[in-house]
């Protein structure tokens, strides 16, 4: 064999696409495998009736409808490297978790089995769906793309600016009648069918299935607009979300603006911090709407100012009898750090140990509080919190400011350099959360950020001319003593 | 002179690699504290070597002495003179513009458990005390099963489908949720030390083991006794892993 076909054959393997490796998997071996590890979910007779099947929104996927939502093909057979593709890379934002843990031949086997919960779907053969030429991002592409949006009426779902709040929301309902939420789509790492140009494309020309999420390919005026969108839905949120895994806040010369949209906040990157349903105490949120809180801060010589972002697709006021609640968030703090990193309960203390809060409710603004668990909130006489919100396309961006030092001990002061616990609870009262029914963060560090001292240009030069002198010295005495 | 005899290289190559092996060749990496004692204990085996005689130790000497002294090296006398400063100014700048980071949570992750326990005002003894459901073996399957529906239904969102720790909610956690396929778990723990784990949650631990952070909750209030022995039970079947037993004392 000369190099040549050596370097042909091993290109060949290199650029062909994943479906090449397809295998035809073995039911029977993918029932086993199945039982173990699916079957809690989607049900012995793959109908998605697990015993948690209640409990999660969306539900697990029922294998007899032999409705596949993330396919690449054009007709509604998946082909199995999609089913297999979403096995081993489970349905981000999702209790579907990513199954490459298991051997590829399981999964393969997995394919299998789960097709025989419906065999007529895959009577027919998946018709291959042909992506039109890829157009790579530019000025106009992104402006074609957003009229586009508008043309084809994304917003309607998916909202003005992606934030999953557009006006149809309330009324979406999937095949299986339950209601279904749109994606937010400014954030894209939990899209459930991944987040690359390319999935991104073939799910607009393809739809999800099952879904009202239709096919693009054939209502967009010509066919490259797929990829004018494409590269529109990229440009409307940032890849990652790079959690935080420290609360910096910075210190500011100037006053500090209480305005959310001011230049001052804009320019400070935002530190990202995860939230997850409370499951801890009853009535539990198992499907929390709040997943991130964006914070940013900063203090002076007298405040400190918190900024928080947020997606909340609606607006809204305290209406119990329809089972709405007001918005809120408060961010948590220990009254005093005890010696050894003791702090109160991470979920908003409890009888023995009180947290302070700052919470900012819908209609009634923000107070100082403290709790000795989620359900005994006390409002602390003479409150001197200060808040401004505002509410945009399904966004909410909060300024909260407090004085930075303590009038009394039910307070904390905030102290330059201290690494003090903080932590976040956030409720969606249009999804009824209220109470123990939010979502919340662990307990996070705060640190108060020197300000920019001229110490880094001072140090290295001197260390550097003390190391010379030294090595001069040495130098010097070597020659001396010879 | 022979390169291969000369003392120093030995001392230069011997640090490299034993550097090479502790950072690439233990998984999980170590800790740099660990890291950086290894490395001592390294650097004076090395110098105990070289200064083992004063043979060796001239030789180990003499390319630095020449580099300092000899008139036909002045030029790598004058780079290393230049070069070393500049590279501690470096070193220097990193250290006094490197953003704080959040301090390390330290904390006990196996406490030792409690004599016995009160469960709903009945008490259980927990050391030395064996998963009573594991004597009927009729229903050993059964009982697994009804684990297995426990689990999904409360433990799931946090430990995870695959029990590894890695539910969806783990990521807004710290500690996060314990990673039941890990040998560090419970493969060596034994099952009353779960059934007190799962019963009195984050909030039962000692301050040791910051109970004020653990999200565990604590499921008492929630599971019947006999549910919490059946969860025990799906996660030794489902890891495939053995409970540890008690040493008899
Ligand atoms: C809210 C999230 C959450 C839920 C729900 C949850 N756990 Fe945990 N669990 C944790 C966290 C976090 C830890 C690690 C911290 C600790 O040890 O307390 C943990 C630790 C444990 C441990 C200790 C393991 C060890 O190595 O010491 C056991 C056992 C356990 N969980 C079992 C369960 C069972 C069984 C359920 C369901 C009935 C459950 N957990 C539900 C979060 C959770």
């Amino acid at each position: 064999m000369t190099i040549v076909s050596v370097l042909l054959i091993a290109s060949v393997l290199l650029l062909s696409p994943r479906g090449v490796f397809a295998q035809a998997g073995d039911a029977n071996a993918g029932k086993v495998v199945y039982e173990r590890k699916c079957l809690l979910c989607h049900g012995e007779k793959g109908d998605g009736k697990g015993p948690a099947a209640e409990l999660l929104v969306p539900r697990p996927r029922d294998f007899t409808s032999g409705i596949y939502k993330i396919r690449t093909s054009a007709n509604k057979t998946p082909s199995d490297q999609d089913i297999f593709n979403v096995i081993t890379h489970g349905m981000p934002g999702t209790s579907m978790p990513a199954w490459d843990v298991l051997p590829d031949r399981d999964r393969w086997n997995v394919v299998a089995y789960v097709k025989t919960f419906a065999p007529e779907r895959f009577k027919e053969a998946p018709k291959k769906l042909d992506l039109p030429k890829e157009v790579s991002s530019s000025a106009e592409s992104l402006k074609r793309g957003k009229e586009m949006f508008e043309a084809i009426e994304c917003n309607k779902c998916h909202g003005t600016e992606g934030r999953a709040d557009g006006p149809s929301r309330p009324e979406l309902k999937d095949e299986w009648g339950q209601p279904i939420a749109p994606a937010n789509l400014t954030k894209r790492w939990n899209f459930r069918g991944g987040k690359s140009r390319t999935d991104i494309a073939t799910r607009l020309a393809a739809g999800v299935l099952g879904t009202p999420m239709p096919a693009f390919m054939d209502s967009v005026e010509k066919p490259e607009d797929i990829w004018h969108l494409t590269n529109y839905l990229l440009s409307l949120g940032p890849d990652d979300p790079r959690y935080a895994t420290l609360i910096t806040a910075s210190a500011a010369r100037e006053a500090i603006p209480d305005d959310p949209n001011a230049e001052f906040w804009k320019k400070m990157s935002p530190q990202n911090l995860p939230l997850v349903g409370q499951v801890v105490v009853d009535p539990r949120n198992f499907n929390p709407a709040i997943d991130l809180v964006a914070v940013r801060a900063a203090y002076n010589d007298r405040e400190i100012a918190f900024h928080l972002t947020w997606d909340d697709p609606s607006e809204s006021k305290a209406e119990p009898d329809k089972k709405i609640f007001a918005d809120a968030i408060s961010l948590q703090f220990a009254p005093a750090t005890g010696s050894g990193g003791e702090r109160p309960y991470f979920l908003m203390g409890n009888d023995a140990d009180a947290v302070y809060l700052l919470r900012w409710e819908q209609g009634t603004g923000v107070a100082e509080m403290t709790a000795n668990g989620p359900t005994k909130l006390q409002p602390i006489a003479g409150s001197e919190a200060t808040a401004k919100v505002v509410f945009q396309n399904g966004q909410y961006r909060l300024v909260i400011m407090r004085a930075l030092a303590a009038k009394d001990p039910s307070r904390p002061a905030f102290r330059q350099g201290v690494f003090a616990p903080i932590a976040i609870q956030a409720w969606e009262g249009g999804a009824g959360e209220t109470g123990t029914r939010m979502s919340l963060t662990a307990w996070y560090y705060l640190r108060l950020e020197e300000p920019q001292s001229n110490r880094r240009f001072v140090v290295p030069p001197v260390v550097a001319v003390l190391t010379l002198a030294a090595m001069l010295a040495i130098v010097r005495a070597a020659n001396r003593r010879r | 002179m022979n390169v291969l005899r000369s003392r120093l290289l030995h001392a230069v190559l011997i640090l490299i690699i034993a550097y090479a092996i502790f950072t690439f060749a233990i998984r999980p990496p170590a800790p740099r504290s660990v890291l950086a004692i290894y490395m001592g204990v390294v650097i004076l085996a090395t110098f105990v070597y070289i200064s083992s005689n004063s043979d060796s130790w001239r030789n180990f000497l003499r390319p630095l002495r020449d580099t300092l002294v000899q008139p036909e090296r002045r030029l790598v006398r004058l780079a290393v003179v230049i070069a070393i400063p500049i590279l501690l100014g470096y070193y220097a700048y990193t250290q006094a513009a490197a953003k704080a980071q959040a301090p390390p949570e330290l904390r006990a992750v196996h406490p030792a458990p409690p004599a016995s326990i009160q469960f709903r005002g009945k008490e259980i003894t927990i050391q030395g005390f064996d998963n009573p459901l594991r004597k009927d073996q009729a229903n050993l399957r059964k009982n697994i099963a009804a684990g297995g529906e426990t689990y999904i239904r409360n433990c799931m969102y946090c430990h995870g489908d695959n029990l590894d720790g890695k539910g969806h909610f783990a990521r807004g956690l710290n500690p996060p949720p314990a990673n039941f396929q890990d040998p560090g778990t419970i493969a060596m723990l034994q099952e009353a030390f779960l059934f007190w784990r799962i019963a009195k949650g984050g909030p039962g631990l000692p301050k040791e083991s910051t109970p004020w952070n653990s999200a565990m909750p604590a499921w008492e209030d929630r599971l019947t006794e006999e549910q919490i022995w059946q969860v025990i039970m799906y996660l030794y079947d489902a890891t495939g892993q053995q409970p540890r037993r008690w040493e008899a004392s």
